[in-house]
């Protein structure tokens, strides 16, 4: 609120009512508006913050997401939400960040015994010749944001990342290989990635999602325990 | 302090207008700047009551990111990704060195140094507390098969690395280590590196930096290449000042 002035009485002076109560109907209009021009130095303290977990509280709120039992198969080429049991891999967030507010989205797991048919080119198959020479070995996860921007429903892409399959190597030096052998696959693999969003214009942000693919759908990908995370910077 | 009546006033007292100057002053001089911690609530004060951070300075292009300060942290953001900024999908590479070719250092090497990725790093100054942040690297290196001979009469056979072939990520602050993935061997793998380290109010520079250690650069074969592949790297720091 504003510095409140009033009228200083003079000896002789005789105040109407209306001057003896104006002080304290600034005050009682201005008080709802208390700024740091009205209070002490150094006033404040944690006991003062709001730790609702309402949309006011002024600290980070950190959502999750946490599978940890069971194991889920995946031959999809193209990205599909990582799902055990009925329960994808999904935050549900529910808030509308002012603009400029951070969002940092972290997510991790382990991946299981995977089924691998095609890791490489050696054969010089096509497709996989060219410029998708060694493709067959990937797969990859994404971050897809879910919002709501003047009411209209849409996604971000947060970030893909990559992995392979086998780690073609066995033995030291090099190892041979004899026709169509896949070498030694990598299973029980942890992944983890970690990225910001920063709230550039105002939407609700609705839920965020793990996914995956293969990019050859001859490879089955077996996702183990995986968890997500989104902590909300908020000042 | 607490508000309260400096001189009272009772029925059928005669009042000098100085009593009426100090118990005005008495309060005004309490919300004119004297407020403390008696007079709020606890858990009164909510986001609302803190300065929105307003926008932040983005750019993008062949990186892109973002730098922001908030009340109690900032934001520093950079990436180059292949699905984003430099390619076309998460299955082709935005970097691509032949170790036996191109210009590298056995010792470490600074991602900014290499074709794409000259602008990427994060430049700032920071408030002084902690930083606590996270690189994410996309890549491979070591997956290629190759065509060798052997014996004599010599025998084609395909090949490929071996455990020999290691390669490992380092985050550096202002050219300090503050975190490192250890060997990894031939594969296509995403390291996520988290880092923390205290800082004072000066600038900040935070890169990441990789050392390969290989052998059969060739063989007596002809190999389709001594690739090392890079398919996305970001680095984003939180500056916790409060």
């Amino acid at each position: 609120m504003t510095i409140v002035n009033k009228k200083t009485f003079l000896t002789g002076d005789i105040p109407t009512a209306a001057q003896l109560n104006l002080p304290y109907n600034d005050l009682a209009t201005a008080s709802s508006n208390i700024k740091g021009d009205n209070s002490a130095t150094g006033w404040i303290t944690h006991r003062h913050l709001e730790t609702d977990d309402t949309g006011q509280s002024v600290f980070n709120q950190c959502k999750q997401y946490a599978q940890t039992t069971g194991t889920s198969n995946y031959t999809n080429t193209s990205y599909s939400t990582i799902t055990f049991g009925g329960n994808p891999a999904r935050i549900t967030l529910g808030y509308t960040p002012d603009v400029g507010e951070i969002v940092r989205f972290a997510a991790s797991g382990m991946t299981g015994a995977h089924t691998v048919s095609k890791d490489y080119d050696y054969a010089a198959i096509s497709p996989y010749i060219g410029p998708n020479r060694g493709k067959p070995n990937f797969y990859a996860f994404r971050l897809l944001l879910n919002h709501t921007t003047n009411s209209v429903p849409g996604t971000i892409n947060l970030g893909e990342w990559g992995y392979s399959f086998t780690t073609k190597t066995n033995g030291t030096l090099t190892f041979a290989l004899s026709g169509g052998q896949v070498t030694a696959q990598i299973n029980w693999q942890p992944f983890a990635f970690s990225t910001l969003y920063r709230q550039s214009v105002l939407r609700t942000l609705d839920s965020v999602e793990l996914q995956c693919k293969v990019f050859d759908a001859t490879n089955t990908l077996q996702i183990e325990r995986h968890q997500l995370y989104a902590i909300r910077g908020k000042r | 302090m607490k508000v309260w009546t400096d001189l009272p006033l009772h029925q059928n007292e005669a009042t000098k207008p100085q009593t009426f100057n100090n118990n005005f002053e008495k309060v005004l001089n309490e919300f004119n700047g004297n407020l403390n911690g008696n007079n709020f609530p606890m858990y009164a004060v909510q986001t609302n009551d803190i300065a929105n951070p307003g926008q932040a300075t983005g750019f993008s292009g062949a990186v892109s990111g973002f730098e922001i300060e908030l009340t109690s942290q900032g934001f520093y953001s950079i990436r180059r990704s292949s699905s984003f900024e430099g390619s076309t999908d998460v299955y082709t590479p935005i970097l691509v060195l032949d170790l036996k070719t191109d210009d590298w250092s056995k010792g470490w090497n600074n991602l900014n140094y290499f074709s794409g990725f000259s602008q990427f790093g994060l430049n700032f100054d920071a408030r002084e507390g902690m930083l606590v942040g996270c690189a994410t690297i996309d890549w491979a290196h070591g997956t290629d098969t190759l065509s060798a001979t052997t014996g004599d009469p010599p025998v084609s056979f395909q090949a490929v690395r071996g455990h020999d072939w290691v390669s490992q990520w380092g985050v550096f602050v202002n050219d300090v280590m503050v975190g490192r993935t250890g060997e990894i061997p031939p594969k296509r793998h995403t390291c996520s590196i988290p880092f923390s380290i205290p800082c004072g109010s000066q600038n900040i520079k935070v890169d990441v930096r990789w050392i390969s250690n290989i052998s059969d650069y060739n063989t007596s074969g002809a190999p389709h290449g001594t690739v090392f592949e890079v398919y996305s790297a970001e680095i984003w720091t939180r500056n916790v000042v409060r």
